[in-house]
C-alpha cells in the first residue's frame, strides 16, 4: 500500500516514542505489560485517525497520553474487572514513614502503584514520571488542579506506607 | 529513597521491552483500518441522512409543485407515510437497515423455569442458557460458549449490582432510562455496559456482549425485566 505523508509521520512518531510509552503504560498498569501495550495500542490507533489535526496543532503526546489515561481508568471500572478483584476491607493503617526504604525491589514498588485508584496512579505518573505541570496533568486528567495536588500527594503518602519496611516484610516475609 | 521518580523508575528496571525493537508496521495497519471503519460510518450515517431526506423532502416538494393542487392539512398529513404504517413503493427511513440488524440480532424470549437467587429477570436471549447464578451477579451464556466459567464475563450476558467501591456511571455515558428511571449506557470495546438505578436507589450494571446485536434500547428492555431480590448481594473492588 502507497504511503502517505501521514503514513510517513505516523510512523515515525511510532518509531520514536513507542518504548517509552509502553514502559511509562506499564506503570499505570501496575506491570501489566500486556494491558500496557493494550493501552498504547487502543492510542496510537485513535492518533492515527486524527493524526492532521493533532499534528497541526503540536499536540501529539498529549493526546496519546489523555486516551491513555482514559482508557485504563476505563478497564479498571468495567465490571467484569472489577468482579475479578476482590480484595478485603483495608486495615487501619499507622502513620507514613518521611522516607522510601533503601533496598527495595521493582515487583514491590509495582505491587504498591497496583494498590493505588487509578486515578491517583495516573496523577503520579503523569506528575512524577513524565514530569507534566499541576495544570497540564489536570487538563488531561479532566479535573481541577487542586485535585491533582491532593491525588499526588497522597499517593505519595501511599506509597511510602505501603513500602515501610514493616509493610513489606509483612509482604514479602 | 526520597524521589518518587526514583521510585518509578525502580518499578520499571526489571520490566522488559527498554530495548525492543519497534517495527510502526502494525499499528499504522491498526490506525488504517480504524479510519477505514470511521469512514465507513460516516458515509452509511450520510446514506441514511439522505435517505431520510429523499424520503421526506420529495414527496412534499412533489405536492407542492402541483398546479392547483393544495391539499387540505389533513389529507396532506394522510398522504405522508406514517411512522410504524409501511406503504408499497414508499420505503420507510431506516427500513433497508432494519432486516439486516434483525438478522444478526439475537432475540429476547420470555423467561422459563425457576428463578435464580439474588436476581429474577422476565426475558432472556434466545438460546442461551444460565451458566452461573450467585447472590452476586447472574451470568447468562450460548451453550457451546467456550468459556464454561461462571466467573468470566467475556462474552455473556451479566446482571450484577453495582460494586460497593464503585461511584455512579460516568456522567459522560449516553443515557439510556430504565422503567422510566436513571440509566446509563456505554460501549467498551466488545462489551456494552448499562448501569441503572431501581426503586431502592441502588445502581444495577447488566453487561451484555456487542454479538447479542443489541441496542441501547433492546439492552433496556432486558434490563427492564431484571428484578433484585433481597439476597443479591454487591461485589467489593
Amino acid at each position: 500500500m502507497p504511503r502517505s505523508s501521514r503514513d510517513e509521520e505516523f510512523s515515525a512518531f511510532v518509531q520514536t516514542r513507542r518504548t517509552g510509552l509502553v514502559r511509562s503504560a506499564c506503570l499505570l498498569t501496575a506491570g501489566d505489560t500486556h494491558l500496557a501495550e493494550d493501552l498504547v495500542q487502543t492510542a496510537l490507533a485513535r492518533l492515527y485517525v486524527a493524526w492532521p489535526k493533532v499534528r497541526r496543532a503540536g499536540t501529539e503526546s498529549a493526546y496519546v497520553w489523555r486516551i491513555i489515561v482514559n482508557a485504563h481508568i476505563d478497564e479498571v471500572r468495567r465490571p467484569s474487572r472489577r468482579r475479578e478483584r476482590h480484595v478485603p476491607e483495608l486495615p487501619e493503617l499507622p502513620a507514613p514513614p518521611e522516607a522510601f526504604p533503601d533496598g527495595l525491589g521493582g515487583g514491590e514498588v509495582r505491587a504498591a502503584l497496583g494498590a493505588l485508584p487509578p486515578g491517583m496512579r495516573a496523577a503520579v505518573v503523569l506528575r512524577h514520571w513524565l514530569d507534566l505541570s499541576v495544570g497540564e496533568t489536570a487538563e488531561l486528567m479532566n479535573c481541577s488542579e487542586g485535585t491533582v495536588k491532593s491525588q499526588t500527594a497522597k499517593a505519595a503518602a501511599r506509597l511510602r506506607d505501603l513500602l515501610s519496611p514493616a509493610a513489606v516484610e509483612r509482604t514479602y516475609p | 529513597m526520597n524521589d518518587v521518580k526514583d521510585l518509578l523508575e525502580l518499578a520499571l528496571s526489571d520490566v522488559p521491552g527498554r530495548d525492543a525493537r519497534v517495527d510502526p508496521d502494525a499499528d499504522l495497519a491498526r490506525g488504517r483500518r480504524l479510519l477505514r471503519r470511521r469512514r465507513q460510518r460516516l458515509a452509511g450515517l450520510a446514506g441514511v441522512t439522505a435517505a431520510v431526506l429523499c424520503g421526506v423532502l420529495v414527496p412534499l416538494a412533489l405536492q407542492g409543485s402541483a398546479p392547483g393542487h393544495r391539499p387540505a392539512p389533513a389529507a396532506a398529513a394522510s398522504s405522508r407515510p406514517q411512522p410504524g404504517h409501511s406503504q408499497p413503493g414508499h420505503p420507510q427511513p431506516g427500513q433497508t437497515a432494519a432486516p439486516d440488524k434483525q438478522s444478526r440480532q439475537i432475540k429476547l424470549v420470555a423467561w422459563v423455569g425457576a428463578q435464580p437467587p439474588g436476581y429474577q429477570v422476565a426475558w432472556m436471549p434466545k438460546g442461551w442458557v444460565v451458566q452461573g447464578s450467585t447472590p452476586f451477579a447472574l451470568v447468562m451464556a450460548p451453550p457451546n460458549a467456550p468459556n464454561k466459567n461462571p466467573d468470566v464475563y467475556s462474552d455473556k450476558l451479566v446482571v450484577m449490582l453495582q460494586s460497593r467501591d464503585a461511584a455512579a456511571p460516568p456522567a459522560d455515558w449516553a443515557s439510556q432510562p430504565v422503567n422510566g428511571r436513571p440509566g446509563k449506557f456505554d460501549v467498551q470495546g466488545d462489551t456494552q455496559i448499562l448501569t441503572f438505578k431501581i426503586a431502592s436507589g441502588q445502581w444495577v450494571v447488566v453487561q451484555a456482549p456487542v454479538s447479542l446485536g443489541w441496542d441501547s434500547a433492546e439492552l433496556a428492555k432486558f434490563a427492564g425485566g431484571v428484578q433484585v431480590l433481597a439476597a443479591a448481594q454487591q461485589g467489593r473492588g
